[in-house]
């Protein structure tokens, strides 16, 4: 069985745990086909990009069946059949006799328990910040529309350092100067308001 | 990174306000007792194969490599996409920080620190916009928006202090009307709203619907893509009087969107008209990138007439803020600024 990833938003989705970047919706790379089994067990697809992606399942085609051979001596095959004429089967080929191409058990062992620490870290720092997030106050400017209830079981990645440690940059920024005469009163008199508001 | 110029001896004020938008990333600073300078870079980025390096180089396009990858920055991202015939990758979607563009955290990170340099004084205060939750638009939480930012400001040095985009531009300029007004940021993944009485917030939302929904309606009507409106918008046109196809959808999707803001600020205030009283004839000040183009204010204006009967706060004036493009980041610089916040 296969599925059908389809990326719905103007921005680039990646599927992190079975590597799979889509490009912005529309274009061209904003879908993979892959095996139904890897979208099954990705848990990135199942929760965080589950609202970016629409995913198609379908069964893989199967292969085209031979028509059965007629005997050219039956008459009734001649009345209702066509002539079909047996579709040469390929030989088969001789077996390779190089090595076999899969890693070694020992190599996959490591690797499956590498992905597991890897997985335990990404859950444990997932607590941290909801633990800071649900403890965070909120800020408030007299009363407020009452927004859509975050759903904890979501999982935000924010990694522990941001700014990359050994990065080049080379980025120009846009500078433009204004004269505010009035900035000064302007920010003694909103202090004198909030501290009156108080 | 830009620097302070050393020749102005006049006395420099600790603070930063910064506009963090779905288009542009606009930082405020207070440079001399009357000068503010502001800085600016377009949100958008493009990656690029390394060997490209030399080329961004020799063209003095700005760029940031890291962990084997080379990204473009800034304005030229968008000229650079067109350029090598690829889409410019933006950072964020529908004025929040998009979850799902793995180099986002890293982009916006290395752009804010470039805005603001490093802090002059230790947790320095840096007050920055978060969009209000929209009304029309499934799933608009902006927890995760405020994580990044902070986190973000928090590593380059600052104190982090969120603020209501559109609550700043009344701060920056409602000082006559005593900080009373009903603001309105057009910007270019959200529209912000916010109606406020002697600094007090009463009314806070915002509609998805604005620059993006303008560009995307209008090149989807006349066959063109929504960048290429994008820049026909930038590089002026007047809605009031189109001349050709694209500014006349250009046209209709603004007036639409104006239509859809007035709309939604009755139906919404009259949710909660019980509770809030605004006394005296407030201004609507009218700012964001979006509202630079030509005729914006004056579309407004007019439109705003098939609405006044039934408007629920007594209007006093319809005007642009004084700086549409950094009203927000100037209102959070204000704010910043004040000791007791």
């Amino acid at each position: 069985m296969m599925c059908k990833i389809t990326n719905l938003i103007s921005t680039s989705v990646v599927i992190e745990d079975i590597s799979i970047r889509l490009q912005p919706a529309g274009g061209k790379d904003s879908s993979a086909i892959i095996d139904a089994s890897v979208a099954k067990r990705s848990k990135d697809l199942k929760n965080r990009c589950a609202k970016w992606v629409k995913i198609e399942w379908y069964d893989a085609p199967r292969p085209a069946r031979l028509p059965s051979p007629v005997s050219p001596a039956s008459s009734l095959a001649a009345t209702l059949l066509p002539m079909v004429e047996p579709v040469p089967v390929p030989a088969v080929p001789a077996p390779v006799s190089s090595a076999p191409v899969f890693p070694s058990i020992d190599i996959l062992e490591k690797t499956v328990q590498n992905v597991g620490k890897k997985q335990d870290d990404i859950e444990r720092k997932q607590d941290e910040i909801l633990t800071l997030l649900r403890s965070s106050p909120s800020v408030r400017i007299g009363p407020t529309m009452s927004g859509p209830v975050v759903d904890p079981s979501d999982p935000m990645m924010i990694p522990d350092h941001i700014l990359p440690d050994s990065a080049e940059i080379s980025v120009k920024v846009r500078e433009d100067r204004i004269e505010r005469h009035d900035f000064d009163i302007t920010r003694k008199a909103l202090k004198k308001l909030k501290g009156s508001n108080t | 990174m830009s620097k302070i110029e050393k020749s102005e001896k006049s006395e420099i004020c600790d603070g930063a306000g910064l506009d963090v938008g779905t288009m542009n990333f606009v930082a405020a600073r207070r440079n001399g007792n009357k000068n503010i300078k502001t800085t600016r870079l377009r949100n958008a980025f493009l990656d690029l194969a390394p060997e490209h390096k030399r080329m961004l180089r020799l063209s003095k396009t700005s760029y940031v490599e890291y962990e084997g990858k080379l990204l473009i920055i800034g304005d030229e991202a968008l000229s650079t996409a067109n350029l090598f015939n690829k889409e410019a990758r933006r950072p964020m979607q529908g004025g929040l920080v998009s979850a799902g563009e793995i180099d986002a955290q890293v982009v916006i990170a290395v752009m804010v620190k470039q805005l603001l340099g490093e802090p002059r004084v230790l947790n320095e205060k840096c007050c920055f916009s978060v969009p209000a939750a929209a009304v029309d638009t499934v799933e608009s939480d902006t927890t995760y928006h405020k994580a990044v930012l902070s986190k973000i400001l928090t590593e380059i040095g600052y104190s982090a202090d969120p603020i209501n985009e559109a609550s700043a531009v009344v701060y920056s300029e409602c000082e006559n009307e005593n900080f009373s007004g009903l603001a309105l940021s057009y910007g270019s993944g959200m529209t912000n709203v916010c109606l406020a009485y002697n600094a007090m917030g009463a009314l806070e939302f915002s509609l998805g619907r604005c620059g993006d929904w303008i560009d995307r309606g209008a090149a989807k009507s006349v066959g063109t893509t929504a960048a290429k409106i994008c820049s026909l918008k930038e590089s002026g046109v007047n809605i009031i009087s189109p001349k050709s196809r694209e500014e006349e959808a250009i046209a209709f999707f603004t007036r639409a969107l104006i239509d859809y803001s007035i709309d939604n600020i009755i139906t919404h205030f009259s949710k909660v008209k019980s509770e809030i009283l605004v006394p005296k004839p407030i201004p609507i000040i009218i700012s964001g990138g979006t509202s630079m183009t030509g005729g914006f204010v004056e579309q407004f204006q007019d439109r705003f007439q098939k609405y006044k009967d039934k408007f629920p706060i007594a209007i006093s004036e319809i005007r642009a803020a004084k700086d549409p493009m950094s009203s927000v980041a100037t209102g959070l610089l204000l704010l910043s600024q004040m000791d007791d916040l």
